[in-house]
């Protein structure tokens, strides 16, 4: 018996420790991508700022611009301190469900479809694009799960719970 | 202090956010008024089948364009490649290669080349490198033209020697001018383009040669207006299209560090391409009438039709996707023909001429009995 719930123990640490490389791997690549969006956009202000007013969904909205690379930005500091790490992740969630959503409603209403995100982004064709933010949409959801999954199961918690 | 969610929880939560993201983004679709009907206020007539559509031909490529027309033919060459040029014949559509050649043509120079073709002659131009390359089809040997460097954004031979261009002038806003290989070489006028905003986006267009009547058509891309010019650039008439967007909507911007200029807004593009052949106008429209199906213009594009002796509106006719999804990427007209390209897909519609054949007032006629009879 005592054996047993030892390679249970065992068991379970591995799972948590794919958990925990799998949340590292994911929120590095928010942040990678949060990031690099945000510069990109930055350092083409400009620009970027006349594609936005280019769509038939946001001309006008002189502060989408700005807004978007804020947020972006204060997402990629809460996904970079440890404490906050949990909000970072919901954020990413709702900046990855705008954005996925916006393609889509490009797609369907828009007479003419126009470009809009800088870097390397922009040279992908946007039926990509929406394959590009599904997948990280599912990171960012991924994320908020297993963050608070590796709570639930932490190692120590998993030693307390069975009285060792 | 680590916060805890169970997974329900979790999950709950981030459903949540992704209704929420839903309905950011619905907001800003109804807020940016795409829903709405956007019908003017203005009406089309159209006649039953003022068209018919007939046989067509598969192109070998996408990248063909228009380059001319004659009495019998249409010409067409490819995006960056001016070494060719395919001539369908009209009606039969047969088709007949043409390979071209140029004397001491730098090829590195030409990054947009663009050949046209007008009176059994054929020109190779790029207007940012301001040669012409000129010859006769039955020699198919293009010679540079010497004369000075002349530099536009597009061009329109209205003969063997001439040719009108849309160039920019000393202030970097359009202008239309004329060169001519005989004396005098350049004429130009700023009179014909009128500035709204910027000079260069608010008064680009589209403009066509009218063989027949020896002058041509420059329809703006964003407003409502034409104007008919002779071949010494003298104004011969301005006119409406049927719309109601007299002011251009689009919003001109500039990027200073790339010093491009560009829009800083939808496009708002009111009329798409402009070509007229004998006693008429066709002018392909972006705008929805009042009298159409919302969703007539997605079902295909609307061509309206104007009396090319006074500019007065004659009627209107769809030339509807291939397919049903593919548009119309251009058109040609080769006497009673209308040569529609899709893609590297060539259809040819006949112009009816209970429609087409009369006089403008005579057709006004046809058309006005049709209407009290479907009334």
């Amino acid at each position: 018996m005592q054996l047993l719930s030892v390679d249970l123990i065992h068991r379970q640490t591995d799972g948590v420790m794919i958990k925990k490389t799998f949340l590292e791997i994911f929120t590095a690549l928010l942040v990678v991508l949060f990031l690099y969006a945000a510069l990109s956009k930055l350092l083409e202000y400009e620009r970027f700022y006349i594609q936005v007013n280019q769509s038939p969904l946001l001309t006008g909205l002189v502060w989408i611009p700005i807004l978007t690379i804020a947020v972006e930005l204060i997402t990629c500091l809460l996904l970079l301190i440890p404490s906050c790490r949990f909000i970072g992740y919901f954020f990413s969630l709702g900046l990855m469900g705008i954005f996925t959503a916006y393609i889509v409603a490009i797609l369907k209403y828009s007479p003419y479809v126009p470009c809009s995100c800088g870097g390397i982004l922009e040279s992908m064709g946007w039926r990509e694009h929406l394959a590009f933010n599904v997948v990280f949409l599912f990171i960012a959801l991924g994320c908020c799960v297993l963050h608070f999954d590796r709570i639930d199961s932490d190692h120590e918690n998993q030693l307390e719970r069975l009285g060792i | 202090m680590k916060l805890k969610l169970s997974r329900i929880r979790v999950i709950g939560i981030s459903a949540t956010i992704l209704t929420a993201s839903l309905l950011v983004v619905a907001g800003l679709v109804v807020a940016s008024g795409i829903l709405r009907d956007k019908r003017g206020t203005f009406l089309r007539l159209l006649p039953p089948h003022p068209v018919e559509e007939l046989d067509s031909v598969r192109l070998g490529s996408d990248s063909y364009y228009f380059a001319g027309t004659d009495e019998r033919s249409v010409y067409l060459s490819r995006y960056r490649n001016p070494f060719h040029l395919l001539k369908v014949d009209i009606p039969s559509l047969d088709t007949q290669h043409i390979s071209l050649n140029y004397v001491n043509v730098h090829r590195q120079k030409y990054y947009s080349p663009k050949v046209k073709v007008r009176d059994n002659h054929f020109i190779m131009t790029d207007g940012s490198v301001g040669e012409i390359f000129s010859g006769a089809l039955s020699e198919r040997v293009g010679k540079s033209l010497e004369c000075d460097s002349i530099f536009f954004r597009d061009i329109l031979p209205v003969s063997v020697n001439s040719y009108i261009v849309k160039s920019l002038n000393g202030k970097g806003e359009n202008m239309l001018g004329k060169f001519s290989v005989t004396q005098p070489h350049w004429l130009s006028s700023n009179l014909i383009l009128e500035k709204q905003k910027d000079g260069v986006f608010c008064s680009d267009g589209t403009m066509s040669f009218n063989k027949k009547n020896g002058s041509a058509v420059f329809a703006y891309f964003y407003r409502n207006q034409f104007t008919v010019i002779d071949t010494s650039l003298n104004i011969l008439y301005r006119a409406n299209t049927i719309d109601t967007v007299s002011i251009a909507k689009i919003v001109p911007a500039r990027i200073e560090d790339d010093g491009v200029s560009t829009l800083a807004s939808p496009q708002y593009v009111v009329n798409r391409l402009v070509r007229t052949d004998g006693d008429w106008i066709f002018i392909q429209s972006e705008l929805s009438a009042k009298n159409e199906h919302p969703d007539a213009l997605k079902q295909g594009c609307v061509i309206d039709v104007y009396d090319f002796q006074t500019g007065k509106y004659s009627l209107s006719f769809y030339v509807y996707n291939y397919k049903g999804s593919k548009r119309m990427n251009e058109f040609a007209i080769v006497g009673d023909r209308l040569i529609v390209r899709y893609g590297n897909l060539l259809r040819a519609l006949r112009l009816k001429p209970e429609y087409f054949a009369g006089t403008n007032t005579q057709l006004t006629t046809v058309v006005k009995d049709i209407l009290q009879d479907q009334e």
